[in-house]
């Protein structure tokens, strides 16, 4: 087991640092000569050439993105041209805010998705499956955006109950922080719900038909101790892998609806970054969201170690 | 009547599908007795498994619905129970039922002892200490070695035999009143089976359980069962003891299978007489007798009656209508004698051997040890021979073949093909020779290219090795090809997933046919197959070679088959060859004491013979292939090892005859090789 | 597989869902005659109108007539998505081949990359693309196509992995069939099915994260429209006139619907064991 984890972080380092190369290299290098950018077309050469030493632009590719890596490992993210602050001040602030709102959407999307599923498994067939189908099917094929836009208006314009928009911080009260967070994690929610959903239901279905399940039942126990000691644990392990998938999709999710609701965080900062060629805050939204996905694909991959004997036990995965 | 511990009356099962509903049971009624064995004996599709779930209410539902009938359980209906409490508490407690994989059938995620224990405290009311106990003490009864220990293994960590071993103890260990052995043993190697078997018998007998043996084996049911009842199609066709139903069989059906079915006690006169055509489909509610359409000795009255059981003897009960039925095993009018040109070798195989390194981590590779696949085997193929090889699961029969066919490139030894040494040949090169050296799979739904048609299969050979000028020569030559298998031409066009098991085997056959091979390679050709089509494919495979003269290395597990096509037998086990010799000298004197455990294991289909037979039991499981004892590989098993055996690998004897035998018990006999 | 597609169409959700998609691209592609009004004709007179006999679906707030605009839309959404599936579609099936037939060490490398590849959503890697590159319709395509690779490369692999192991294969080898004709002839067709699969939900996927991208101004430009910028533009009349968010958006759900339907039925159709119940 310590093998089969030490395997995988290594496996997450290489992987981490793969992307941060093809970041750094897509971000910085691609759009061509970041003095000329910075300075505009109007500027002197000598400001140019002044500005490019300045940076160390002359030097190859590999050695700036060394020098770059080794500012990143201690924490220098460098400085934002648009916020006029180092990028690891606003983040420090902003990801917080986008932290607490996924995490509550991770949540209320994997138990209520997971839970769902399982009671359209155990309905199939009945009335409550086609609706909790139905839902889920929608669920997929609504975008975000789309979702926060008619939330803001059966809501907020139409039913007048919460804000449009805006974000109020644990800080200032609960109460206050629910009425603005309500929303966006639905929004954010919602489509995670529906395939956790979708992929649990499908999930207990195939266990239903395994031969230990027929064992169980001729071994005389009732459907229920069968559903809970047999069908659940074993069909909820390839529903763990999806945790992965559902953060890297809640932080795309939380760019659109940061945007949507005005909220000051992470991905909203991204998008602002981008839109004023912030390069050094792209690069560090960048870096921070590699982690987050990374990090969290490689506690699911240990996660399943944990749950599934055969890696725990085996050790070897051939 | 009360006497009966269970009593099934008139029950049927239907399958209600979107489109149709598949009447996989009807009618059925069968009882058993306290403390007795009754076996259920059918082939696949013929209803014998759906039945024993009907009467437990373990039918998945929907589609499956149990129509009509009732099973009565000490005087308690069962289907009618609105008490689901009882039904549970009977089911586990009072009827227990073991399966046939039970690699699968085991939760994986949960420990062995674990999974025995859930039942215990299920039913029995006991403190999880005393369960536990309780579990390591039945998991001794069922032989597990180191019980205490092995009770927090997974089921992942045990052998398929040990896994059965496992269920075993997990259905006995309330003391049900009735055990259902739905294909036990059909999943595990014959040495394993015969003690799965046995000891099951030691414990049912011991607790004066009440065992229902559900099986495609007849020879099982003749060793083990007090009573047995034929099924086919969905219906019970006979039932009678054992003796009796053995000794005068009285349904066409019945003895039809016995006539299929070789036996390790045949005479090479003997005929295997296959049942031609197919099982029905059942997709409509049975009107006459279901065997109606592939029966050789129909008679006017099965047209139009239905077929209901009769009283033909004492406790002898048929549906057949035909008055006078012919029981006997047919015979063939005169023994063709093979050409065999011995002094004309097609393959020589020569001390080969064949290692895998057993490797770990998946990124950066360790080698951490080797697994002896097949170490050192010698012998020859001759013109128009039959050459059978026989061993367990693992013994590197399949290694052997795999090796001939230029699929594995082994690690030491020779191979030679007509005269030519092919062992070092490129691919490239050795393609070319492919169409003299043709293989046979085992499986037939696997070994067909779903997207191909079964013509373009046939012709494959063809249009590869370029055998055929032009068009119409190539569709002449499918059209042959088609006929010397017995299938119609007119099929061509069809998908493989449009056949049957029976007739994809055969296309299977004249695709290694097609380039005219000097050497066919048959691996395990009908293990996969049903019992009345195995003997099709046999007969088919002996005419073809009387015609053609081609030789065969004919790979299986199972003896009684080799028996009736081979005319030398070479016994593996381990990777090494044990014994080798013409076959009745194999069969009728065997040697090696391997070679006479493997006899004994096989049952007979005849009651008489089995009660008579002297047995030779193995001791313990096979060891893996990755950790081969020292010495004598047999040794870990066998009942005659001695000091000797232990540490000193055992030379080849040869007799006078060309027998010959690896083992010390006879090595001042023979001559060395 | 005439079976595949009797089996297919036998579901009358999969029907109406393929029925669906058929209509739509016949009016993209004939927008010109089926459309009412142009994409950009205004009428100022009639802004903001909500749907009428004139204008069935309402008017915007420069009085575009927003059935048109949306008939209009659908053309750069569904170019957008076929073009984008069909570049993840080829470079990921072809990856995935070499992939699955290679193993060991090049099977390593490549799922490592598209480990790599997997780490950024979608719309951050298209926001990553823009910010290099700067914001056009090529670029979107370059940004959904590139990051949807990856579920082709999966598939593809654990199919070929699947079938090479398959006995036919062996067949193939025993009877003497060269490795390129094995390749050709007997594992890629009975590796494609799958990826009709993925790319039937790929293009539901694809027409989603369009909308997104272009609702976040990252995607198509303005004056071109498609169904994402309708609905950014539409959300600042949500008091006003809620209509002109809402139908874009309902639009979109509709087809992606379409699409999973037909994906869902696709694999239904192609799993033996789903077959063999119906």
């Amino acid at each position: 087991m310590i093998k089969y984890v030490g395997k995988k972080v290594l496996v997450s380092i290489l992987i981490l640092l793969l992307v941060s190369f093809m970041a750094y290299w897509i971000i910085s290098v691609l759009p061509g000569d970041a003095a000329l950018i910075a300075l505009g077309t109007e500027a002197t050469q000598e400001r140019v050439e002044e500005l490019r030493a300045e940076w160390k632009l002359d030097e190859p590719l590999v050695n700036r993105y060394g020098a770059w890596l080794v500012n990143i490992v201690h924490g220098d993210f460098g400085y934002s041209t648009h916020y006029k602050a180092p990028c690891l001040e606003i983040l420090k602030e902003r990801m917080p805010i986008t932290a607490l709102l996924g995490a509550i959407s991770l949540a209320i999307g994997v138990v209520l998705g997971i839970l769902l599923g399982i009671l359209a498994a155990v309905k199939r067939g009945r009335a409550v499956d086609t609706i909790v189908t139905f839902l889920a099917n929608l669920g997929v094929s609504l975008p975000v955006f789309w979702v926060g836009i008619l939330l803001i208006y059966l809501l907020a314009v139409w039913l007048k109950l919460l804000p449009v928009q805006g974000y109020a911080s644990p800080a200032e009260g609960i109460g206050e922080f629910l009425r603005y967070a309500c929303l966006p994690c639905i929004s954010m929610a919602w489509g995670s719900m529906a395939t956790v959903c979708r992929q649990t239901r499908s999930a207990v279905l195939e266990t239903l038909h395994q031969h230990y399940v027929k064992t169980a039942r001729a071994k005389g126990l009732t459907e229920r101790k069968i559903m809970f000691r047999h069908i659940l644990k074993n069909s909820l392990i390839p529903v763990i892998t999806l945790l992965g998938f559902q953060v890297r999709n809640l932080v795309g999710g939380s760019v659109v609806v940061e945007q949507i609701y005005n909220i000051p965080g992470m991905g909203r900062t991204l998008i602002q970054a981008v839109d004023s060629r912030d390069t050094n805050m792209v690069l560090a939204c960048l870096m921070l969201i590699a982690v987050i996905t990374i990090l969290s694909s490689l506690l699911v991959d240990i996660a399943y170690g944990i749950v599934d004997p055969r890696i725990r036990r085996g050790g070897s995965e051939a | 009547m009360s006497e009966h511990i269970l009593e099934v009356k008139q029950i049927s099962t239907e399958f209600r599908m979107k489109h149709r509903t598949t009447y996989a049971v009807n009618g059925v009624s069968f009882y058993l007795d306290r403390g007795e064995t009754i076996g259920i004996v059918g082939e696949s599709g013929s209803g014998k498994s759906v039945t024993q779930m009907s009467a437990l209410g373990l039918i998945e539902s929907p589609p499956g619905v149990v129509a009509e009938g009732s099973v009565l359980f000490e005087g308690m209906d069962l289907v009618k129970q609105e008490n689901k409490k009882m039904l549970h508490e009977i089911r586990g407690k009072r009827i227990a039922m073991i399966f046939q994989d039970p690699m699968i059938s085991l939760n994986p995620t949960m420990t062995v002892g674990q999974q025995i224990t859930e039942t215990i405290c299920e039913h029995l009311k006991l403190s999880r200490e005393e369960a536990k106990k309780r579990a390591i003490a039945y998991m001794k009864k069922v032989k597990i070695p180191d019980a205490e220990l092995r009770y927090d293994n997974f089921p992942f960590e045990f052998s398929g035999g040990m896994c059965q071993r496992i269920m075993i103890a997990m259905a006995m260990c309330c003391d049900p009143s009735i055990l259902i052995a739905d294909e036990a043993t059909t999943a595990l190697d014959v040495t394993t089976q015969a003690q799965i078997l046995e000891m099951l018998q030691d414990i049912v007998k011991e607790t004066n359980t009440s065992l229902i043996i559900v099986t495609h084996n007849l020879g099982i049911v003749a060793r083990y069962a007090d009573r047995i009842y034929v099924m086919y199609g969905g219906t019970i066709v006979e039932t009678a003891e054992t003796d009796e139903l053995f000794a005068h069989p009285s349904h066409a059906y019945t003895i039809g299978l016995l006539n299929s079915v070789p036996r390790l006690d045949d005479s090479k006169e003997r005929m295997l007489m296959p049942i031609n055509g197919i099982p029905p489909t059942l997709h409509k509610k049975p009107e006459r007798c279901p065997f109606y359409d592939r029966c050789t000795q129909r008679v006017e009255r099965c047209e139009k009656e239905a077929a209901i059981l009769h009283e033909v003897g004492a406790h002898h009960f048929s549906s057949c209508l035909n008055p006078c039925l012919d029981a006997s095993l047919k015979t063939c009018d005169e023994l063709v004698e093979k050409e065999i040109d011995w002094s004309d070798t097609v393959l020589k195989v020569e001390h080969l051997r064949m290692d895998f390194p057993l490797y770990r981590g998946s990124l950066i590779k360790k080698r951490i040890g080797t697994v002896r696949a097949v170490g050192g085997v010698s012998f020859e193929v001759h013109r128009g021979e039959t050459l059978g090889l026989v061993g367990e699961s693992g013994c590197g029969k399949s290694t052997v073949a795999n090796c001939i066919m230029h699929l594995l490139k082994p690690t030491e030894g020779r191979i030679s093909f007509l005269g030519q040494e092919v062992t070092n040949l490129p691919e490239k090169e050795f393609r070319r020779l492919r169409k003299d050296i043709q293989l046979i799979f085992q499986d037939p739904f696997s070994s067909l290219d779903p997207k191909q048609t079964i013509g373009e299969i046939v012709g494959e050979p063809l249009r590869v090795h370029g055998l055929t000028s032009g068009e119409k020569e190539y569709r002449e030559r499918v059209t042959e090809l088609f006929e010397m298998i017995g299938l119609d031409p007119e099929l061509q066009s069809r998908a493989p997933h449009e056949l049957s098991g029976g007739q994809r085997q055969r296309i299977g056959i004249a695709r290694a046919l097609a380039s005219r091979p000097k050497l066919i390679i048959c691996d395990e050709p009908v293990s996969a197959l049903d019992v009345s089509v195995q003997a099709q494919i046999m007969n088919l495979l002996e005419s073809l070679q009387q015609r053609l003269g081609i030789s065969y290395l004919f790979v299986a597990h199972d003896l009684s088959v080799v028996r009736h096509i081979s005319d030398r037998i070479a016994v593996m086990y381990l990777g090494k060859i044990v014994e080798l010799g013409d076959w009745k000298a194999l069969y009728e004197s065997p040697l090696h004491p391997y070679t006479r455990t493997l006899l004994s294991a096989i049952p007979i289909p005849d009651p008489v013979v089995e009660r008579a037979r002297e047995r030779q039991k193995a001791l313990g499981d096979i060891p893996s292939a990755a950790s081969i004892p020292s010495g004598c590989s047999f040794h870990t098993r066998c009942p005659y090892a001695t000091e000797k055996c232990r540490a000193q690998e055992p030379a080849v004897t040869v007799f006078e005859d060309g027998h010959q035998v690896s083992c010390h018990l006879y090595a001042e006999r023979g001559g060395h090789a | 597989m005439k079976k595949t597609w009797k089996v297919l169409f036998s579901r009358k959700v999969t029907m109406i869902a393929a029925l669906f998609i058929v209509a739509l691209i016949l009016t993209a592609v004939f927008a010109d005659f089926v459309a009412p009004y142009g994409y950009n004709d205004q009428d100022l007179r009639q802004r903001l109108a909500p749907p009428g006999a004139a204008h069935l679906l309402g008017t915007d707030n420069y009085g575009r007539d927003v059935l048109s605009r949306l008939i209009f839309g659908s053309r750069i959404s569904l170019i957008v998505a076929f073009v984008s599936v069909v570049v993840a579609g080829v470079a990921g099936s072809l990856i995935g081949l070499i992939a699955g037939f290679c193993g060991g060490v090049v099977d390593g490398i490549l799922m490592r990359l598209t480990d790599a590849l997997m780490t950024f959503p979608t719309i951050v890697f298209a926001l990553g693309i823009s910010a290099a590159l700067g914001q056009s319709t090529f670029n979107l395509i370059l940004a959904i196509g590139i990051s949807t690779i990856p579920p082709y490369i999966r598939t593809i692999r654990g199919e070929v992995m699947k079938v090479r192991n398959q006995t036919y294969i062996k067949a193939a080898r025993v009877t003497g069939n060269s490795v390129p004709r094995q390749l050709l002839v007997h594992v890629l067709p009975n590796c494609v099915a799958p990826v009709i699969v993925t790319a039937s939900v790929g293009l539901g996927g694809a027409i989603m994260t369009e909308a997104t991208l272009s609702f976040l101004g990252l995607g198509v430009q303005p004056p071109a429209t498609s169904w994402g910028i309708m609905v950014s533009e539409g959300s600042d009349f949500l008091t006003t006139a809620p209509h002109l968010a809402l139908v874009p958006g309902i639009a979109i759900a509709l087809v992606v619907l379409a699409f999973n339907f037909l994906g869902d039925g696709f694999r239904d159709a192609l799993d033996p064991h789903v077959r063999g119940n119906l």
